[in-house]
């Protein structure tokens, strides 16, 4: 059966970027280059992130094409996240696209891309959350909760043209604090969804992973690119 | 500024952009297993009958199994639509035998297997070891009566036997978590 509210996050994703493009255009590569990019990460991300998901909840189900379409049943965010990556640092090897400046282009329309999908709960069955006096009343419930998924969204979308801004001129620490400031809102998002039992589901646990991988990773950077003038000083 | 035509050449095959327009359309559109049936309320109106025995798995009609639902009025109780060949089941079947569990009490949770075979229904409570009451919904008619439209549907009814929302294909723990706590103030 049709998941209308799916299809509807697809379109909007899909005329949002494709806006974003002419609006702020790409500087590593043209429009028509970026949006091919930006739907090869997005379709390999969701298939990898699909049957990475099955993988860890239903390994038999890997064998029977008909379960593994069904994406809707879940989907691992960051396995995805990971394989788009890849195929990003593939594309701009094969290709011959300076990386870190290409990543940087890529980052403000994939944060897009990740706000309109995290706010499409609003039509994939409501935006759960934490009770509170603000907030919505999703299908089914008889309390005011306050709508996480939205609340991401207005976040990662503030943040769309400082990333942008600081792309130009520092590509690699935008690209790691682009990924750290997904990941570390999704770990704190997962504080208030709701959830079974009071273990970390493994959404806030992989978030936090690869938050704190992602801070690692800045100050790594960080020190390398501090490395070559204080050797320039000495001398 | 970037030129507006492509720099490299795309020729006369489609893009990557129409190939995955056909690809997405086509999977991610897929909410649940298929199932025929119509959508509609439910509305829980039979004198009650005592719960069956966990484990028992009983196959009942319709009428027999809305009388045990009236039965469980006093607390919210979920009703969940399965099958074994289901997919999206065997995903979030772990997912309701954690829940029931931890809402031991305070929840009731209901299993249908419907449009299945006797034995691999057993083979399949028995694989998750679910421990909440499942039934056998062998001619059909529960599913029916529910106004199933796909596997696996769950029923979330309040304390008054009203049902509240309706979840077609797999349930995710935050909005089974979700809807259980606002069942349950």
């Amino acid at each position: 059966m049709i998941d209308k509210g799916l299809l509807l996050t697809l379109a909007a994703i899909a005329g949002t970027l494709v806006a974003a493009v002419r609006i702020w255009p790409p500087r590593t590569v043209d429009r028509s280059t970026m949006l091919d990019l930006a739907t090869s990460v997005g379709v390999l991300g969701v298939v990898v992130g699909r049957l990475f998901f099955m993988a860890l909840e239903d390994p038999g189900g890997l064998t029977r094409i008909g379960d593994i379409l069904i994406v809707r049943s879940g989907m691992e965010f960051w396995a995805g996240a990971l394989v788009g990556l890849i195929y990003l640092v593939w594309t701009a090897h094969r290709r011959e696209l300076p990386l870190w400046p290409l990543l940087a282009d890529m980052a403000p329309y994939g944060l897009i891309a990740y706000a309109i999908f995290e706010s499409s709960c609003l039509v994939r069955g409501g935006c759960p959350g934490p009770v509170a006096g603000v907030g919505l009343y999703p299908e089914g419930f008889a309390n005011r909760v306050f709508p996480v998924g939205l609340a991401v969204a207005l976040v990662i979308l503030a943040a769309v043209p400082v990333v942008r801004r600081l792309g130009r001129d520092h590509p690699q620490p935008t690209v790691v604090a682009t990924l750290a400031l997904v990941a570390g809102v999704r770990a704190v998002a997962s504080i208030w969804l709701p959830r079974v039992g009071e273990a970390l589901t493994r959404q806030h646990r992989t978030s936090i992973l690869v938050a704190a991988v992602a801070v690692v990773t800045a100050i790594v950077l960080a020190v390398r690119s501090r490395s070559p003038l204080e050797t320039a000083a000495q001398d | 500024m970037a030129p507006s035509t492509a720099r490299l050449t795309h020729g006369t095959r489609p893009g990557p952009r129409a190939l995955a327009a056909i690809l997405l359309a086509g999977a991610l559109l897929l909410t649940a297993c298929s199932a025929s049936g119509a959508d509609g309320s439910i509305v829980i109106d039979a004198d009650p009958a005592p719960t069956p025995e966990t484990g028992s798995f009983p196959t009942l009609g319709a009428d027999e199994f809305e009388a045990v639902l009236a039965g469980l009025e006093g607390k919210p109780f979920i009703v969940n639509i399965w099958a074994s060949w289901c997919g999206p089941c065997r995903t979030e079947t772990p997912l309701l035998a954690r829940a029931s569990v931890e809402y031991a009490g305070r929840v009731t949770f209901v299993g249908v297997a419907s449009r299945d075979i006797r034995q691999d229904s057993l083979d399949f409570i028995d694989e998750y070891g679910l421990t909440y009451l499942n039934v056998s919904d062998r001619q059909g008619e529960i599913r029916r009566w529910m106004g199933l439209r796909g596997f696996p549907t769950t029923f979330f009814f309040d304390a008054d036997g009203n049902l509240r929302a309706t979840i077609v294909g797999g349930v995710s723990e935050q909005r089974l978590a979700a809807l259980l706590e606002d069942l349950l103030r």
